[in-house]
């Protein structure tokens, strides 16, 4: 890996995100499953469900 | 199974019945009203999934009765049969929503074919998973919609570039905003209120380009009758975009080059040294660097426009802006189409979300004119989307990386020692390179028992 291959954290996490979900045929549950993370996670992360509401600290 | 309802308003007795006959044979429960008024009060006690509607009716104007229908929110999908098939009254039924208009004669097949996508729809009114689109958003000429990491590095190199005036090559493929990240930069300048002049150098055949670039003098070729200005010295203090900077043919590239350097040239014939202190940003969708290599392109004039580069992520690389690319496109063609989508089926969204999208925002774009174009009602449905949608495409998986099928904390992991071991353990360089403050990347070594070997 060249130094200029390297790309941003978020964006290799997200790209990893779709690689996953196109490896399992865009089925949300199989794809949550395979990385460890809840369906809602994930249909955040690619703009299918508003994140959800800041509580004031 | 309960039978979908389908009610026939119209005041023509034969035709009601020989059409409440074929239609019950098809599987559908049909009832009927020779007025308006009937028609209205059994909408009430029937409750269609369908209507099917005359335009002249006894006692009201069918239009008046489709308008009232429309008004409902969940108002059912209306088909209008008419004995005028004029142009003025297709162009009304279909600006006041109509389904479907069927002339009479009917085509019974027509018909049927109507009423099943009718019914298609009114179910999915109200069994479909749908998402409302944002109303929030402000539409405004020019803006670049974006939320996702490479669009920020955009935004932050429109905002580093738009302080000064050094030449910009802006790279990405067709379709990705390179005309509008130009305007950007000029329109976030100290000079936005001078000219910006795009030219599309793919367009204009070669013999032509160097008098559009550079003006020409009166007689200096046959056609030329008078002096004209070029698109340099137009842009007088502004910017000159240069787009598809690589179709430009090498000997006028020469002339370019001597342009970028000395802000000097003169016009097609003309013998005058003019001078121009236009900003030259230049845009393709080639790789220029390649071009280069095989000698399509001058590798000074290469490295003179590259000063600062910008390369426009596609599509595909930044799905999270899909959802509000939709809702910044959508409230544009509802305004500009006269349109009122106002919702998205889930699977709709999810449908745009998988494509590749090889045409980039611009195909996005046409696909949903297209569908808002042939959309009944205010929900955008999957069935609509799939058809405008090309083969998959891309088969090529370049930086992409590879699944394993491990979770996406082992993903990071893995990740962040790569980049760490790559940086030699350095902190900072590590935390430059992968996007993140140094409290996060400490905070990522504990949650992942990484040792620091800073």
């Amino acid at each position: 890996m060249d130094e200029q291959d390297i790309k941003p954290l978020g964006q290799m996490k997200h790209a990893y995100i779709l690689k996953v979900l196109e490896e399992s045929h865009w089925d949300f549950k199989k794809a949550s499953a395979i990385l460890k993370i809840s369906e809602s996670y994930l249909r955040r992360e690619l703009g299918l469900q508003a994140p959800p509401p800041k509580t004031p600290r | 199974m309960k039978r979908k309802r389908i009610l026939i308003i119209d005041d023509e007795q034969s035709l009601l019945e020989s059409l409440e006959m074929f239609l019950s044979e098809s599987g559908y429960q049909v009832e009927s009203a020779p007025t308006a008024r009937e028609g209205m009060e059994r909408i009430t006690s029937f409750n269609p999934d369908v209507i099917i509607l005359d335009i002249r009716l006894p006692d009201r104007d069918g239009f008046s009765v489709l308008e009232e229908l429309k008004r409902h929110k969940d108002g059912k999908p209306v088909i209008m049969i008419t004995a005028f098939h004029d142009m003025e009254t297709t162009i009304r039924t279909v600006k006041l929503g109509a389904f479907e208009y069927i002339p009479k004669p009917i085509d019974v097949d027509e018909l049927e074919r109507a009423v099943r996508k009718a019914m298609k729809l009114s179910a999915g009114s109200t069994q479909r998973e749908t998402i409302s689109l944002d109303t929030s958003i402000a539409y405004e000429e020019g803006r670049i919609v974006g939320k996702s990491g490479p669009m920020k590095e955009v935004f932050k190199a429109i905002g580093r570039l738009s302080e000064n005036r050094v030449t910009v090559l802006i790279e990405g493929e067709t379709g990705t905003g390179k005309e509008a990240i130009a305007k950007a930069i000029h329109s976030h300048s100290a000079y936005k209120d001078q000219p910006f002049i795009a030219i599309n150098c793919s367009t204009i055949v070669a013999t032509l380009l160097e008098s559009e670039l550079f003006g020409h003098e009166k007689g200096s070729f046959t056609g030329a009758t008078s002096t004209k200005r070029g698109k340099f010295e137009l842009a007088g203090e502004g910017t000159i975009l240069l787009d598809e900077v690589g179709e430009i043919p090498l000997d006028l590239q020469s002339k370019i080059l001597r342009f970028v350097q000395e802000k000097e040239f003169e016009r097609v014939g003309g013998e005058k040294k003019l001078r121009s202190n236009a900003r030259v940003i230049a845009a393709t969708n080639r790789n220029l660097w390649k071009m280069v290599q095989t000698g399509q392109f001058r590798e000074d004039l290469y490295y003179r426009l590259s000063v600062a580069t910008i390369k426009t992520p596609p599509l595909r690389e930044r799905k999270s802006d899909i959802r509000p690319l939709v809702d910044y496109l959508l409230k544009r063609i509802n305004r500009d189409v006269g349109m009122g989508i106002k919702n998205l089926e889930t699977r709709a969204l999810e449908r745009l979300i998988q494509y590749d999208w090889p045409g980039n925002v611009r195909e996005l774009e046409n696909v949903l004119t297209r569908v808002a174009m042939e959309t009944h009602g205010d929900i955008i449905v999957e069935d609509a989307i799939a058809p405008l949608l090309g083969p998959k495409g891309r088969d090529d998986a370049v930086d992409q990386p590879t699944s394993g099928e491990v979770s996406l904390e082992e993903f990071e992991r893995k990740y962040i020692v790569r980049v760490l071991a790559k940086t030699q353990w350095h902190l900072g360089k590590a935390c430059e390179l992968l996007g993140i403050s140094r409290p996060t990347l400490r905070q990522k070594l504990r949650q992942y028992n990484i040792p620091n070997r800073d």
